[in-house]
């Protein structure tokens, strides 16, 4: 018995050895400064990383990722909030309807999206196509499975038909409720699936590639340029991004877990979500 | 009086329930449902955009440039899913048997290098197995002239980067459907004389075989659809469908909208298929286990 | 020498020692039952019989052999367990056969015995279904089968009924005890129901916490509590410190002792006859309190001076005359007040 445990123990070290592996060597490329034909680096510095958010290119792609994410998540947040709070209280029979319509992109590759997106509005009336508003839009739709999940689910926490009922009872409106009752309560779990979002957003880069390309240069599309001129650059591109999703994820782990039962399911349930962007 | 106030208050209130749902239902609409029924249209119409015709389809499925980009994708995707499945039945059953608080910190980080995917993996590949990779230059100094010689720019590098993203995601979704196992089980098959081998074989196996069955279908839908990792790895060098197709609407020269659709539609397909298996393979595990 | 031995067996989980060098002993061909409430480690000492716990301390004889250290599968001992464990991807005559493939006998070698095991059990017809298509006492009968099948040296249960239905339950401990008589298997049984154990037992070991409280047949058992523990978990009994017994009869006989008196015993009249008793008994007067119906016995918890005595009276009769607050008349035969050991 006790063999099988140290043969389990090696194995799942022998995995994480290999899942850590290009990180660790990316962030080794990130901080050497010489390093192209020697096994070991020649030396350290973090001047890349110095040079990178001196880049005005980068920081102006910086600008335009986050204000692109931002825009989508907080409306995608916005209205669904709005949208399942009607449909749990006044329209129960459409939430079968809607779960089918909101869980459908995550289906979807991006590829897919991209062709119907790019027919739909490179002409005619609604010509956006080339424009940031078509990226919004389209990212919109990515992260409506994560944020559907996470406002349902905190929904369902707090149980919200009973909590608007007792609302009701002491005197409250509908909309009163809901914006002294329900938002309160909901809103670590929203945030959560928020902040899941953001990430999502942040690594997206087939529908940025294909719907706006170098029009609108975002972090990813900024690094697939990167990548061929300059190695120690782009590893310092990739290790500030993981830095970032790191601590979005952390963020949200941390508030899931001040979140009462949280809104993630128990262990064997469906508590990680699964990534989106190949 | 009051019944036409009465129907004029409930008129009402559905004209604001509708209104306050219009914000979702314009961007469900406009940006997923439009797109899609528009690329569906378009699959049906020949390049010039006027004549209903199969004859996109027809190019797909018989254009070699096309084929090949189809069989390319679906070898890489199979073999690739094939492998991290094997890998992650052990990885995950082995989990399974640590202790709870271990089980949740494994899990954890199997999570966070889910992530890592796309671009950025495509790149820190090339840093390690490119033509002057960190591990490329290491096995040459060894000698190791078969690993040294390895092209991380041909299918067996895509193969090698899909495995990479498809193990995580392997792991979360098969730790789950080991604990369909009773542990009573195996002690009665114990008892009865049967060996861990033998359990495995005739009880443990067959009772996660839908599941496993499942998850190899996701894995094979999420390599099918991979885009990122693929393009920045080897761009348009190698024949892939789904960089195809992106080829297809982007291109400013070659750029055939109605062909893309047609080829995405065939994507689509291969990915309903996929999802169809493992819901049924789902409902069976479900089933069987009451 | 008997053919199982458990010899001073220990077992400690997490510091806490949930068997304290526990010993006894079971002949073959016996149903043995180990009595206990949850937690004193029945349960655990099945487990460590069939190997599936490892002991702190101790030994584990069968049939002449050390089985102490040896694995699961080389111990010679079935199993059936509470919640059946059948594979769910094998039929009833896959699962029967399970055992006697896994000893690498071909198939038609044991369909005779596989057919002969679950016509045994009373499942005929039923060789093709999967347990999720059968009730709970017919998945019992596939378990019990399967592991009989295999002739172990001893069988193990344990608490294998308590997922079902009264009704049922009953049914299967007579099967059981049928089963047992015309196979001549040793089994050892493990429950928390006294009647249970009662019913089937050749032998009933009472355990608390870790140890052997009280060995020996059936009826023993029942009408010879040896301490306090087994009195006041089998049957009913009352329980009665020396002191208090010695207040309601007057004669100062119990002092510093344990008293177990068994309910059935006690006789119930209407406030009739006072003054002396014969020789044999005492006789004690007391106001009803309660009344409880228990199918075909009536209890009367009765209070006399300061204690509660429960008196059982066959429900054969349609007089309701006592009741509550009605005073009654107890006799008590001395020869039925046990005095216990502590």
């Amino acid at each position: 018995m006790k063999e099988k445990k140290a043969l389990h123990r090696f194995a799942i070290a022998l995995m994480f050895l290999y899942l850590f592996m290009p990180l660790i060597a990316t962030f080794l490329y990130s901080i050497a400064t010489d390093w192209y034909d020697t096994v070991l680096p020649k030396g350290l510095t973090l001047s890349w990383y110095v040079k990178l958010f001196q880049d005005v290119r980068f920081v102006a792609a910086l600008g335009r990722t986050l204000f692109a994410c931002s825009v989508a998540v907080g409306l995608n947040i916005a209205v669904m909030v709005v949208s399942l709070f009607i449909v749990s209280l006044y329209l129960p029979k459409l939430e079968r309807l809607l779960q089918a319509f909101v869980m459908l992109p995550y289906a979807i590759p991006g590829v897919i999206g991209a062709v119907g997106l790019i027919k739909v509005y490179s002409s005619g009336p609604l010509a956006i196509s080339g424009t940031v508003w078509l990226l919004i839009g389209a990212y919109f739709v990515v992260i409506l499975p994560y944020t559907y999940q996470g406002t349902r689910n905190s929904m369902r926490t707090v149980d919200l038909p009973q909590l608007v009922s007792a609302a009701e009872l002491l005197g409250a409106t509908k909309p009163k409720a809901f914006f002294k009752v329900v938002l309160p309560n909901i809103l670590p779990g929203v945030m959560v699936s928020a902040l899941l979002s953001f990430s999502v957003l942040f690594g997206e880069f087939v529908l940025t590639n294909l719907l706006v390309g170098g029009y609108y240069e975002t972090v990813q599309i900024y690094l697939m340029r990167r990548m061929r001129e300059s190695g120690h650059l782009s590893s310092a591109v990739v290790i500030s991004y993981y830095l970032f999703v790191f601590c979005l994820s952390w963020i949200a782990l941390k508030l899931g877990q001040n979140f009462k039962n949280g809104n993630f399911d128990n262990l064997r349930g469906k508590k990680y979500e699964l990534p989106h962007y190949r | 009086m009051i019944v036409v106030r009465g129907t004029w208050a409930q008129i009402s209130k559905n004209l604001w329930l509708a209104g306050a749902l219009l914000p979702l239902a314009a961007m469900i609409f406009g940006f997923e449902l439009l797109p899609i029924m528009g690329m569906l249209i378009d699959s049906f119409r020949a390049d010039d955009g006027n004549v209903w015709t199969l004859g996109q389809y027809i190019t797909a499925l018989k254009n070699p440039y096309y084929l090949v980009a189809i069989k390319n994708s679906l070898l890489i995707s199979l073999l690739s899913s094939f492998i991290a499945i094997v890998a992650a039945a052990f990885v995950a059953y082995f989990i399974t048997r640590l202790k709870p608080k271990s089980q949740e910190a494994v899990l954890t980080y199997v999570n966070l290098t889910a992530n890592f995917a796309g671009v950025p993996l495509a790149f820190a590949y090339i840093i390690m197995l490119g033509n002057s990779g960190l591990f490329t230059i290491l096995f040459q100094r060894w000698g190791l002239d078969i690993f040294s010689e390895f092209d991380l720019y041909s299918w067996s590098g895509l193969v090698l980067v899909y495995v990479y993203f498809q193990l995580p995601l392997a792991i979360l979704l098969l730790y789950p459907i080991y604990f369909e196992i009773k542990e009573q089980w195996r002690e009665a098959a114990h008892l009865l004389g049967a060996s861990d081998m033998q359990f495995w074989l005739q009880v443990g196996l067959p009772v996660i075989m839908p599941g496993l069955v499942g998850t190899f279908s996701i894995l094979f839908a999420n390599a099918m659809g991979a885009y990122a990792t693929a393009y920045a790895l080897v761009g348009s060098n190698y024949n892939l469908l789904s960089v195809r197709i992106g080829a297809l609407i982007s291109g400013d020269v070659y750029a055939r909208p109605h062909l893309a659709s047609a080829l995405a539609m065939l994507l689509a397909l291969s990915l309903i298929a996929a999802m169809l298996t493992n819901e049924y393979m789902m409902r069976r595990v479900r089933r069987d286990l009451k | 020498m008997s053919y199982l031995i458990i010899d001073k067996v220990t077992k400690k989980f997490d510091g806490m020692v949930v068997l304290d060098e526990i010993s006894l002993a079971v002949e073959r061909g016996e149903l043995v039952t180990l009595l206990g409430p949850s937690g004193c480690g029945k349960s655990t000492l099945l487990r460590c019989i069939a190997g599936l716990n490892e002991v702190d301390g101790g030994r584990i004889l069968l049939n002449d052999r050390d089985i102490t250290y040896l694995a699961p599968r080389k111990r010679g001992v079935g199993m059936v367990f509470q919640s059946y464990a059948l594979f769910p991807n094998m039929t009833v005559y896959e699962n029967v056969a399970f055992g006697l493939k896994m000893q690498g006998l071909k198939g038609d070698r044991i369909a005779a015995r596989v057919r002969e095991m679950i016509d045994l059990v009373g499942l005929a017809g039923k060789e093709g279904s999967y347990p999720r298509e059968l009730s709970g006492g017919q998945q019992q009968r596939v378990a019990l089968a399967r592991s009989m099948i295999v002739e172990p040296d001893v069988l193990l249960l344990d608490e294998p009924f308590n997922a079902l239905d009264a009704k049922i339950r009953k049914t299967l401990q007579m099967e059981l005890k049928n089963i047992q008589k015309k196979s001549g298997m040793t089994m050892i049984f493990v429950t928390h129901d006294q009647e249970e154990a009662l019913t089937i037992s050749d032998r009933i070991f009472v355990i608390n916490e870790g140890r052997v409280a009280q060995s020996g047949k059936p009826l023993e058992i029942y009408s010879q509590p040896a301490n306090e523990f087994v009195a006041r978990f089998i049957g009913n009994f009352n329980v009665l410190k020396g002191e208090e017994f010695e207040q309601l009869v007057g004669e100062p006989l119990f002092t510093g002792k344990s008293l177990a008196i068994r309910p059935e015993v006690i006789k119930l009249s209407l406030n009739g006859e006072n003054g002396k008793g014969h020789n044999g008994s005492w006789r004690i007067k007391g106001k009803v309190v309660g009344v409880f119906l228990k199918g075909n016995i009536l209890r009367y918890r009765v209070r006399s001076k300061d204690s509660i005595l429960d008196v059982d009276v066959l429900n054969n009769s349609m007089d309701c005359s006592i009741n509550y607050d009605t005073w009654v008349d107890l006799v008590i035969p001395k020869d039925e007040v046990k005095v216990l050991n502590l």
